[in-house]
């Protein structure tokens, strides 16, 4: 109970820091200027490819883009398209039902938070460790309340920046995408947030798990932005088919030790198809923390 | 008598092949303060870090109020501690750093509030409650430091270097807030380069050296308070003069102080009479009348 109880004040802290130096507001402007950004553009990529498709077809392109583009995504054609790419014709079927923009919000989400997250959160602890501002917690609470309250810290402060960058998806798309469905898509970007959560929650405990490991913040900051580099190249070395065909059993099963691995089974319609995927990726978040957390509590403060 | 607050029993602690702590023993009474003094690099920093639970000794045993070492589950609030070279979180404001810190240590969200007051007014910093702690000069930051360590009451202080950067009106803030202190029951750890103060504070001092105590023991009989005093005169006498008046006298001069060694067998207070009346008889002119040597004088000479 006292642990649970200082894990929540030390949580809450690192929440109230962050806002009090106005980080949370770089963040959330961060995200929400990136998802403005990224939306915008996305309009104006469908906005020229309607327009070209209206003139080929010789009928009046609509004001704002939108219409054919959601015509084309309920039409059976750009399912069995999907159902090709992905090799999965009843994930091709959940995806054409999402409302485009919240589909366009999900995909940024789980594509570029990651990023965004090993950049802020891979200094959280090694910015107390590098001043001695740790030691006035830790005089005061054990270790582990001490680093767990930082890493729900910056899990809530994730959340905040995905939430930030939903809205900003939402306005836009409310004011420039035609026939725009304020609810359901609504409805959609709240289910994507909370997946995408998820999944950046594991890159939450990777970037903590990396901030016991140096007293240095600028360390810190380059150990998160290499992790994250090492990351992508392993995933995309364990796709190639050469390495799958001789990859061996062994290999294959640390796969899943990459949050990426699990990224697609986030869009499956059945909840229960998903759970293994969210399962694994909280899990991936609390062994990574584990690692960096085992490292530092056995050193001295 | 009671268990000492705070016992080091053969404590070591290494850093690589430096060996930080080398068989450190010594003891803090209740409701004392004890002086801890030695070079940079005795391991004196280290010495408040084992105690406070942030280093963990290789060797040896750490008896905190009486629970063996510190366990900050189970003594929240009972010990405070002023570590060296910690910096406070900039942006943080001073009230709203201390009130997290008291909630940390098992405060209620308003005894929080009440003991951030009690410890602004301690440290003079209630009209820069609402500053941010980057705002603060280094004197006033430091006062934040002390204050943190006072919140709860705690039965045990460690404050290392707690003077580091006030000027003389704030250290002598700080030599009163010490004694009130002790005067509420507190048991105190404090090291300090400056001797005077710690002299004018302590019931007990720790010399260290290269991580162990050379000398330990009360104030008083460290410094010769019972067996030495000095004199300080106007018109120094011949000391031949004086032993026709006290032959037992064993005395020298320091310039115009006459230095005096009192015999263990005698009571100070009778002889010191005796000479008192004898250097009146003489017309020393007695200026001044100081028992003991001063720490600095007995810590240079260690």
């Amino acid at each position: 109970m006292g642990i649970l109880r200082d894990v929540a004040i030390v949580a809450g802290h690192e929440l109230g820091e962050a806002l009090r130096s106005r980080r949370v507001l770089i963040l959330a402007l961060l995200y929400l200027g990136g998802a403005v950004a990224g939306t915008f553009i996305l309009i104006e990529v469908l906005a020229g490819l309607e327009a070209m498709l209206a003139q080929t077809l010789a009928v009046a392109a609509s004001e704002r883009p939108g219409t054919f583009t959601q015509e084309l995504m309920s039409s059976a054609e750009a399912q069995r398209f999907l159902a090709e790419v992905l090799d999965d014709a009843e994930l091709a079927a959940e995806l054409v039902t999402i409302p485009p923009l919240a589909l366009f919000y999900g995909w940024m989400v789980i594509n570029f938070c990651p990023a965004l997250v090993m950049l802020t959160s891979s200094e959280a602890v090694a910015t107390d460790l590098a001043t001695g501002a740790a030691r006035f917690s830790l005089v005061r609470t054990p270790r582990l309340s001490f680093s767990v309250g930082k890493l729900v810290g910056q899990a809530a402060l994730m959340a905040v920046s995905v939430m930030a960058g939903a809205v900003g998806v939402w306005v836009t798309g409310y004011f420039q995408f035609e026939g725009f469905a304020p609810g359901p898509t609504a409805l959609w970007m709240l289910a994507l947030c909370g997946r995408g959560f998820v999944y950046c929650l594991a890159y939450v405990g990777i970037a903590i798990g990396l901030s016991h490991l140096t007293r240095s913040v600028p360390w810190s900051r380059a150990l998160g932005l290499i992790t994250l580099g090492i990351t992508g190249m392993l995933w995309g070395i364990a796709h190639l088919d050469r390495v799958q065909e001789a990859a061996g059993p062994a290999v294959r099963a640390l796969v899943p030790l990459l949050p990426r691995a699990h990224q697609t089974d986030l869009w499956r319609p059945d909840l229960l198809d998903r759970l293994p995927a969210l399962v694994m990726l909280c899990a991936l978040c609390v062994i990574y923390f584990a690692l960096g957390y085992r490292f530092r509590a056995r050193r001295d403060a | 008598m009671s268990a000492p607050a705070l016992e080091l029993e053969g404590v070591r602690k290494r850093y690589g092949s430096t060996r930080a702590l080398d068989g450190l023993s010594f003891q803090v009474q209740r409701g004392s303060i004890t002086g801890l003094i030695g070079p940079n690099g005795a391991g004196k920093t280290t010495c408040f870090g084992v105690v406070g639970g942030l280093l963990s000794p290789d060797e040896g045993r750490v008896d905190v109020l009486g629970m063996g070492a510190f366990d900050p589950l189970k003594a929240a609030g009972r010990l405070g501690l002023l570590p060296q070279d910690c910096e406070l979180p900039r942006h943080t404001r001073v009230q709203t750093y201390l009130r997290y810190l008291a909630r940390l240590q098992g405060a209620s969200t308003r005894d929080a509030a009440l003991q951030t007051d009690r410890v602004l007014d301690q440290v003079a910093l209630q009209d820069r409650r609402d500053s941010r702690i980057s705002e603060l000069s280094h004197g006033m930051r430091r006062r934040v430091a002390v204050g943190q360590a006072l919140l709860a009451s705690p039965e045990l202080i460690l404050l290392d270097e707690p003077t580091s950067g006030l000027d003389p009106r704030l250290v002598a803030q700080m030599r009163d807030l010490l004694v009130a202190q002790r005067a509420r029951g507190a048991s105190l750890l404090v090291s300090s380069h400056m001797l005077a103060e710690l002299e004018a504070v302590c019931d007990h001092v720790v010399f260290m050296e290269a991580g162990r105590a050379t000398r330990s023991g009360p104030l008083a009989e460290v410094t010769g308070r019972a067996r030495i005093v000095h004199f300080v005169l106007a018109h120094p006498p011949e000391l031949a003069a004086l032993r026709d008046k006290l032959p037992e006298l064993q005395a020298r001069y320091e310039g115009n102080t006459l230095r005096v060694s009192l015999p263990t067998e005698s009571s100070p207070a009778e002889l010191n009479d005796r000479i008192l009346a004898a250097l009146l008889a003489l017309d020393a002119g007695v200026l001044e009348v100081r028992p003991g040597e001063s720490l600095e004088t007995v810590y240079l000479s260690d």
